[in-house]
């Protein structure tokens, strides 16, 4: 007997959804996945999510799952448990590619289950894309490491290459600015951190607020509109609302102790606006971003981060006032740096928001010519033919 | 690809022997994504993609490779290509997960945890408590899933795995230990949901029990 919706029977005939998923089966755990809406861009099939809502069973493998899946996940503690001894990085590879024998297996398995690090490390060093990891590198970089690494082998361990700790000092420094490979240093660096007791890690831990934000946003882009960022951010669906290591607080959190410290400065104000966006704080960064725009107004990223406070605003409040005044702010941005993808993007969503489509789709071509980012320009390739559709 | 990866250990073995830069370079040329790419993968979770940061980590890889006289590349270079790709995800990640810990530790004090008072003066938001909370259910969970015989150490691992750690299915499957397919391992998954949801149904049911 299956049940083909509320109280209705159809015989002993297996109902077959149109995705071919026979009704009367359990919802397989990716199934349960999708109720929770985690796989972006895929949906339970209406007949499996009816079985979801009839099933006992299912329903409260989902409302586990549900429980247990937001913030859990999200919330990695790096550290092992009291007392354990993690396996050496040589086992944990056997254990990845299968080369353990049975009694190792089990061991390295009950302390995986216990050690969020070593859990850690292993998913680092899941193979995930073997093609992508083979692409051809620059050959000066290989040439310049090769060279350090020659020059130990033969025992000849050039003199130069052990500097002062001042000299280190200013190569710390140099680098915090220039992502470039650095010759020679290599190995120096290396033994120069065994002897200087980590002064050096330290020196290479800094980084600017700016730098902090942008890495923040990208690790955890918290809404549509975009932010300076380090690279390609998908938007985050927000599970649950602790803090977490995965959701960059950690970037985050050092960007702002870092500006606490800074003048009431222009930037130091565009600074404080933007980490509170990215805080979510809309209305304390419309108060910081106004102040800095005041004292710049041809500041096109403090216009644009503006232009952003206003959007969130307006998304909370539904207010198109804040649109319109998020688009006002754009197009000024526009004509200080009209070829600036970040804020054309911005405009197009601002635009879009307010209602005025067909501007909107002009904004969104005329993004898409500018953009260098592939997945930038596929996310607005998306919006624009969503609003296309309409 | 294969071609490719069978060379790998003939340039290590003349790396090893000779020392000639050239077979220095080759090696550093076919192993370095590999490298740099696990360290992304480990410091993407804590939100960190500076390149400056990523390029010291990169040479810290290295710098424990050539350790104690290229020790450890010795002993691998007598494994398989696949086994020292993995050996070299498996240095990156470790190093890049080590750093964050560093890290951590640096930012609170080596340790120590210095608490200012202002920190209790405000009542905990809702996120804190639903922290606690939650912090609460997992290790509810985990007694359930250590006292359920029915549940294998190896799901108990996996339900972990995916849960705290953010492991995909896929990526699960990859762990040749386990020895499981996406599909196995999404099975393994739903049982241990399941028993998850009885325990604490049960634990549910033993605390009303006692309190009416």
């Amino acid at each position: 007997m299956f049940t083909a919706g509320k109280g209705k029977t159809v015989g002993t005939h297996v109902l077959v959804s149109i995705e071919g998923t026979p009704t009367n089966e359990h919802l397989t755990f990716r199934e349960i996945e999708l109720t929770t809406g985690e796989v972006e861009a895929e949906a339970l099939a209406p007949s499996r999510a009816e079985h979801a809502r009839e099933c006992t069973q299912c329903a409260e493998a989902v409302q586990a799952h549900a429980q247990l899946h937001g913030d859990s996940r999200t919330r990695r503690r790096l550290d092992p448990p009291h007392g354990a001894e993690c396996p050496p990085p040589e086992d944990l590879s056997r254990f990845l590619s299968g080369r353990l024998s049975a009694s190792e297996v089990d061991r390295i398995t009950t302390h995986l289950g216990d050690c969020p690090r070593c859990s850690a490390i292993l998913l680092g060093a899941v193979d995930d894309d073997t093609d992508a990891e083979r692409r051809e590198l620059p050959p000066r970089e290989a040439k310049q490491e090769a060279q350090s690494i020659a020059a130990q082998s033969r025992g000849r361990q050039d003199e130069s290459q052990f500097r002062s700790l001042s000299e280190l000092h200013e190569i710390a420094c140099i680098s915090r600015g220039n992502s470039g490979w650095r010759p020679k240093v290599w190995m120096g660096i290396a033994a120069a951190l065994l002897a200087t007791g980590g002064i050096w890690y330290a020196l290479s831990q800094r980084n600017t607020p700016e730098r902090l934000l942008a890495a923040a946003y990208t690790a955890s882009r918290p809404f549509e509109a975009r932010l300076a960022d380090s690279g390609y951010a998908p938007l985050r669906v927000q599970r649950g609302a602790g803090d977490s290591l995965r959701n960059s607080k950690l970037p985050l959190r050092e960007a702002e102790e870092q500006i606490q410290a800074m003048p009431e400065t222009p930037a130091g104000m565009e600074l404080r606006g933007r980490a509170e966006l990215l805080e979510n704080r809309y209305e304390q960064a419309i108060d910081w971003l106004t102040r800095a725009v005041s004292a710049r107004p041809r500041d096109a990223d403090a216009l644009s981060d503006l232009a952003c406070a206003y959007l969130l605003r307006g998304e909370a409040h539904q207010q198109t006032a804040d649109y319109v005044h998020a688009t006002d702010l754009l197009l000024e941005g526009a004509k200080l740096r009209p070829n600036d993808s970040r804020l054309l993007y911005n405009l197009a969503l601002a635009l879009e928001r307010g209602g005025r489509r067909a501007e909107a789709i002009d904004a969104w071509k005329h993004f898409l010519q500018q953009e260098k980012n592939a997945e930038w320009a596929a996310e607005g390739r998306e919006r624009l033919n969503a609003l296309e559709r309409q | 690809m294969p071609n490719a990866s069978e060379s790998i250990l003939e340039v290590l073995r003349r790396c090893l022997q000779s020392g000639s830069e050239s077979d220095w370079e080759k090696f550093v040329t076919e192993t370095k994504p590999t490298v740099r790419k696990a360290i992304q993968r480990a410091w993407s979770g804590c939100g960190c993609t500076s390149t400056e940061r990523l390029e010291d980590l990169v040479q810290d890889v290295y710098a424990k490779l050539c350790a104690k006289g290229f020790e450890t590349l010795r002993r691998i270079s007598a494994e398989t290509p696949g086994e020292l790709f993995s050996y070299l995800r498996t240095m990156g990640s470790t190093v890049a997960i080590d750093s964050i810990r560093s890290w951590l530790t640096l930012k609170h004090g080596s340790g120590s945890v210095h608490e200012s008072i202002e920190d209790y003066a405000q009542a905990p938001d809702e996120s804190a408590q639903a922290e606690i909370e939650r912090d609460i259910l997992l290790q509810q969970v985990d007694a359930c899933l250590k006292r359920n015989a029915a549940v294998p150490t190896r799901d108990r691992t996996i339900f972990w795995m995916y849960y705290r750690e953010g492991y995909t299915t896929a990526a699960i499957a990859k762990i040749k230990s386990f020895d499981l397919t996406t599909h196995g391992v999404d099975s393994a998954l739903r049982r241990t949901i399941q028993a998850v949801h009885n325990c604490l149904q049960r634990g549910k049911g033993k605390q009303s029990g006692l309190t009416s």
